[in-house]
């Protein structure tokens, strides 16, 4: 191997190499917040889901909010490395296997949600046991499933080449680390056979990655649209969710990509460029997504028709008005603008842009769940929910799981692709020319 | 010379030793001497436990027992209604008739727990025997009853004259004595009383006709429906002797679970018949209740009869549509990814395999980055 | 041997996969048959009447008689032992647009076309034979789905119950009695199921004073209140009777009949 390419691989396995005191203190943080949020389920096992600010009109909350944007935000591995690869995107090549990284952690921790949600949790086998196929909580089992397997499979089958390097190259690192990647490696030599092999399968699971992805969130907003509820009962949930998942899922890779190129000094292999490609597509997205917003509030606004009537004063001005407000604004206009003008299309703002995006389709989810089941269905006043410290401490665990799962991926293989970046047959556009000296370690 | 009126008053006179003397009796020593009119009514009592604005003639309440008598005659028929202030048993006794005989016509009922029971009865001095027990028959027409704040009342219908010797024979003019008594707690009829009044008078006047009243009969139809379809239930009405009774009132009723639920009302016609127009909701065997209600001349009759009703034809509906189709694409979709990654985990093992012989034929070959890279096209 | 290995072997090999091939297709039918009749909803309980027929019960309430004193919750919720903070039976009070003041007894509607049936993912609610939406308390994970799918906000979720049953509660417990409750499941009116089954009416039609709610059985036509019998199709018809939220299709088995004068 070239010397310039041995120094690329150093510099890329460098925050595998090493982990820094810093890195142990952040995920010791974590871990905390973590052990929290477990705290406070333990609290909620023993009590009931009393000690939650559910009750019998508003009678989901924060835990489905949480699960329907985790489930969001993992579509940005299917969009990331099953589109862009089969458009055969070059530029994508830094960024898939973060992108698939969040697919992973966020997966994990959504399907934690539902069942920390349930009355019952000692019974979860009942849903494998008498199962009703008509249900669609059941299809979500099923899609998300099928999604966890495939994006874990996706996941690990880039990884191979890389694990291989590392367990070449990484001698330094414990005995347990060192058999793991020897076991995980699978004897890779790269031969033209095992090179066959890997490329027969990546080829099968990119085309079966997309239609998967897209299902489940279609399922997912299918727990909405298959009631009769006011704000739920609508026929362009499916394609409304899987924008909105892609629209968020984007969005954090751009934040995911800030905080690596910072903290791991990526700054040569995830540029300007990326940063603004990947802004194009958040626009992209952006517009997509207000026009589905406009679509189902425009039509329903219109005719007014009763049942709706109260939803939509709530919603425009009523209690709901400053997050439904702010999420338009802040979330989908702003952001539009940051990142239409060159101006303002800075890294910085970019990364901003990401941010109020994430934050807002967050709140956008949890306006979806509450604002319908707080207006009324019969005669009688309106439902209010407010979360308590035991909603609030395992939100933050599941956030705090999900960066924790993140980051501990992040140290244990290279956060960008090695083998598929050393794969491009030119460098990347706005790469430095001269290689930096290589680094200590970040 | 003998004027007309002198004619008239003689001929008074022997009518009045010609007629027969009307059959009463020298009222007991120790009664109030109190004359209960019954009184003629044009239609006959709802023995339904309550009482509906100017259902009874007259009504009388006694002092001793604090019990309330209410009555009324129409046609043929006696209607009684009796309060009392316990939740016991009641008991109306009629005295005798002719001079001589030792039995008084005792009329028992009591409610217990939503049942009411109405025995018929003798009383021979000390004993008391149901008609039915010595050759009688249980003339109690009808009778109803139902809990009041203070206590409970029975409504219940007997013949002026029955054709029973064990029963009491009220004859137009008459004017008998009766009692009442209850026991406030007790619901078996052979407990003692536990309050008794005195003895005082029944009357009854001349009306239009008293007739001994006819039995009749009515036979319903047992008939073979279908659901969904309008067809005619029918009863016919005969007198004791066979003969059809024209244009009379017949009822139909079909037994529910929670009670019987009103049809309709046919009048019968020269031929006796009456029916009405049904349509049943659902097939299956239903029992149908015919029933005639009696007037002046008529004792009530009804029967019972099953109705079978068939099914409506219908077209058989694949229901299992919606389900077979989801099942259907749910196992193929996630059976053919399954299937897949089946295939991909073989793959991953094939490597594997490739591997471990590459390795140990040659070994020096590891470690070659740029040969790494597998061949993705 | 008188054939050549190879084909004996083959031979071994065919018979063994027929063998095993014919086994598997053999489970597989059966299988697949329970499958679908459970899919289908194969009831195991048939309440029947005299004549053998299932029932189809049906509840009648005159807005015109009911005047809000809320005796019909009260004897539900004696009856059941009822959590505090449910009403299995509520009682609204409405106003129209032009001013009239009615009350609006509601009871699980017990649909025929059940949105909350349809979405349970385990089947711990189902619909009997006799129209009847039951729960199964033993079944039920809690993730209230069905509460989000009821457009009559009729169930509830006992939140703080006790967690688990004894076993004296549990030898008393039945879908069709859920008088002793449990943490982490829904629960809703049941029509009396357990009454009915023995031809009683329902706690709350029996306590009503103004004798306003109306059941029975819509195959044999006639709903009673304890005290009337009124024909179901006559007074539907007659007295204009209607289904609330009728437009949502899910056919609810509780008519009202509306107050005279409107």
């Amino acid at each position: 191997m070239d010397p310039r390419r041995e120094q690329e691989t150093d510099a890329l396995l460098a925050p595998v190499a090493r982990w820094t005191p810093r890195f142990i203190v952040f995920v010791a943080a974590l871990g905390a917040i973590v052990a929290w949020g477990a705290y406070a389920y333990s609290v909620q096992l023993q009590q009931g889901l009393v000690v939650t600010g559910m009750r019998d009109t508003v009678s989901w909350g924060l835990y489905i909010s949480n699960f329907v944007f985790f489930i969001g935000i993992s579509h940005v591995g299917a969009l990331m490395s099953a589109i862009l690869r089969l458009t055969k995107a070059e530029w994508r090549r830094p960024v898939t296997r973060m992108a698939e990284a969040i697919t992973v952690c966020s997966l994990f921790v959504a399907a934690s949600m539902p069942i920390i949600d349930l009355g019952r949790p000692d019974r979860l086998l009942n849903v494998i046991l008498y199962g009703r196929i008509q249900s669609a909580v059941l299809w979500d089992f099923l899609s998300i499933s099928t999604y966890l397997v495939g994006s874990l499979l996706f996941f690990y089958l880039f990884l191979i080449p890389d694990l291989a390097t590392l367990r070449d190259r990484l001698t330094a690192v414990g005995r347990m680390r060192r058999w793991l990647y020897r076991k995980l490696s699978l004897g890779w030599t790269g031969a033209p056979e095992q090179r066959r092999r890997l490329g027969r399968s990546i080829g099968i699971l990119t085309i079966l990655i997309l239609p998967i992805a897209i299902s489940v969130h279609t399922v997912v907003s299918w727990i909405f649209a298959m009631t009769l509820r006011v704000g739920w009962n609508s026929t362009i949930f499916g394609p409304y969710f899987v924008a909105g998942a892609l629209f968020s899922g984007v969005a954090s890779v751009l934040m995911a990509m800030a905080l690596f190129t910072h903290f791991y000094k990526l700054e040569r292999w995830i540029t300007p460029l990326h940063f603004r490609n990947l802004a194009y597509l958040l626009l992209l997205l952006d517009i997509v997504y207000i026009y589905f917003t406009l679509n189902e509030y425009l039509t329903v606004s219109y005719k007014s028709e009763g049942t709706e009537a109260a939803l939509l004063a709530s919603l425009y001005g009523g209690p709901f008005s400053g997050i439904f407000w702010t999420i338009q604004l802040g979330g989908l206009v702003i952001p539009a603008f940051l990142l239409a003008f060159r101006r303002t299309r800075t890294t910085l703002g970019i990364v901003v842009a990401a941010t109020l995006v994430n934050a807002t389709m967050w709140l956008k989810r949890y306006l979806i769940v509450v604002s319908t089941l707080a207006t009324p269905q019969m005669p009688v006043g309106w439902g209010s929910y407010w979360p308590t410290w035991v909603e609030w401490s395992i939100t933050g665990g599941a956030f705090a799981g999900f960066v924790l799962l993140f980051a501990l991926l992040s140290r244990l293989v290279p956060i960008v692709s090695v083998w598929e970046t050393q794969e491009a047959r030119e460098p990347p556009e706005g790469a430095a020319e001269e290689l930096p000296a290589a680094e200590a370690g970040a | 010379m003998r004027t007309r009126a002198s004619w008239l008053a003689l001929f008074l006179l022997l009518a009045l030793l010609v007629a027969p003397p009307s059959p009463t009796v020298v009222p007991a020593a120790g009664s109030h001497g109190d004359v209960l009119e019954v009184g003629f009514k044009d239609s006959p009592t709802q023995v339904d436990g309550t009482l509906a604005a100017g259902e009874y003639a007259h009504n009388h309440t006694d002092p001793d027992t604090g019990m309330t008598i209410h009555v009324q005659y129409s046609g043929s028929v006696l209607g009684i209604a009796l309060e009392a202030p316990g939740r016991g048993w009641v008991a109306l006794s009629l005295g005798a008739v002719l001079v001589g005989s030792n039995y008084t016509d005792i009329l028992v009922f009591a409610f217990d727990n939503g049942t009411l029971r109405s025995l018929d009865e003798v009383d021979h001095g000390w004993e008391r025997h149901l008609d039915q027990a010595v050759g009688g028959t249980d003339d109690i027409i009808a009778s109803g009853a139902a809990t009041t704040a203070t206590g409970w009342r029975v409504e219940f219908q007997v013949p002026l004259d029955s054709a029973d010797d064990n029963d009491h024979h009220f004859l137009p003019n008459g004017t008998y004595p009766f009692s009442l008594a209850y026991n406030a707690t007790s619901t078996d009829p052979a407990s003692p009383q536990t309050a008794h009044s005195t003895e005082f008078l029944l009357h009854v006047g001349a009306s239009p006709e008293i007739f001994r009243a006819e039995r009749t009969a009515v036979r319903g139809s047992a008939q073979k429906l279908v659901a969904g379809q309008k067809s005619t239930v029918s009863g016919v009405l005969m007198n004791a002797s066979g003969s059809p009774l024209p244009d009379q009132p017949v009822e139909f009723y079909l037994k529910t679970t929670f009670g019987l639920l009103y049809l309709g009302l046919g009048r019968t016609s020269s031929l006796g018949k009456a029916g009405i127009v049904y349509e049943p909701k659902s097939p299956g065997s239903w029992t149908l209740y015919v029933a005639f209600r009696g007037t002046g001349r008529y004792l009530p009759s009804n029967d019972t009869v099953q109705l079978a009703v068939l099914e409506a034809p219908a077209e058989a509906a694949f229901w299992l549509t919606t389900t077979l189709g989801i099942t259907t694409v749910v196992f193929l979709v996630v059976g053919g990814v399954w299937g897949s990654y089946l295939f991909v985990v073989s793959q991953l093992f094939a490597i594997r395999r490739i591997g471990r012989r590459n390795v140990t034929r040659h070994p020096s070959q590891k470690g070659e980055g740029s040969e790494n890279h597998p061949r993705t096209e | 041997m008188s054939e050549p290995p190879n084909e004996g072997m083959r031979r071994r090999q065919f018979l063994t996969l027929a063998v095993k091939g014919g086994g598997v297709a053999a489970l597989g039918i059966l299988g697949g048959k329970v499958f679908i009749e459970r899919l289908a909803g194969v009831p195991e309980d048939a309440r029947v009447t005299a004549s053998g027929q299932p029932r189809s019960w049906v509840m009648v309430i005159d807005l015109d008689r009911c005047d809000g004193c809320g005796v019909c919750t009260t004897a539900c919720r004696t009856q059941h032992n009822v959590p505090v903070g449910q009403e299995w039976i509520k009682v609204y009070q409405v106003s129209d647009p032009e001013g009239t003041s009615y009350f609006l007894p509601r009871p699980c509607m017990h649909c025929e076309n059940a949105p909350c049936v349809a979405v349970c993912p385990v089947g711990a609610t189902y619909v009997r034979k006799d129209g009847l939406v039951l729960i199964d308390h033993n079944r039920c994970i809690g993730c209230r789905y069905c509460m989000a799918a009821c457009p009559f906000n009729a169930r509830y979720f006992n939140w703080d119950g006790a967690p688990e049953l004894t076993p004296e509660e549990q030898a008393i417990y039945s879908p069709e009695y859920p008088v002793v409750h449990r943490r982490g499941t829904v629960e809703k009116c049941v029509f009396c199921a357990h009454r009915a089954d023995k031809g009683q009416l329902p706690a709350c039609v029996e306590a009503c004073p103004m004798k306003a709610i109306f059941f029975g059985d819509a195959r044999e036509d006639a709903v009673s209140n304890g005290r009337e019998v009124w024909r179901l199709s006559q007074v539907l018809r007659e007295r204009g009777g209607f289904r609330f939220k009728e437009e949502l299709g899910t056919k609810p088995r509780v008519f009202y009949l509306p107050p005279e004068g409107s």
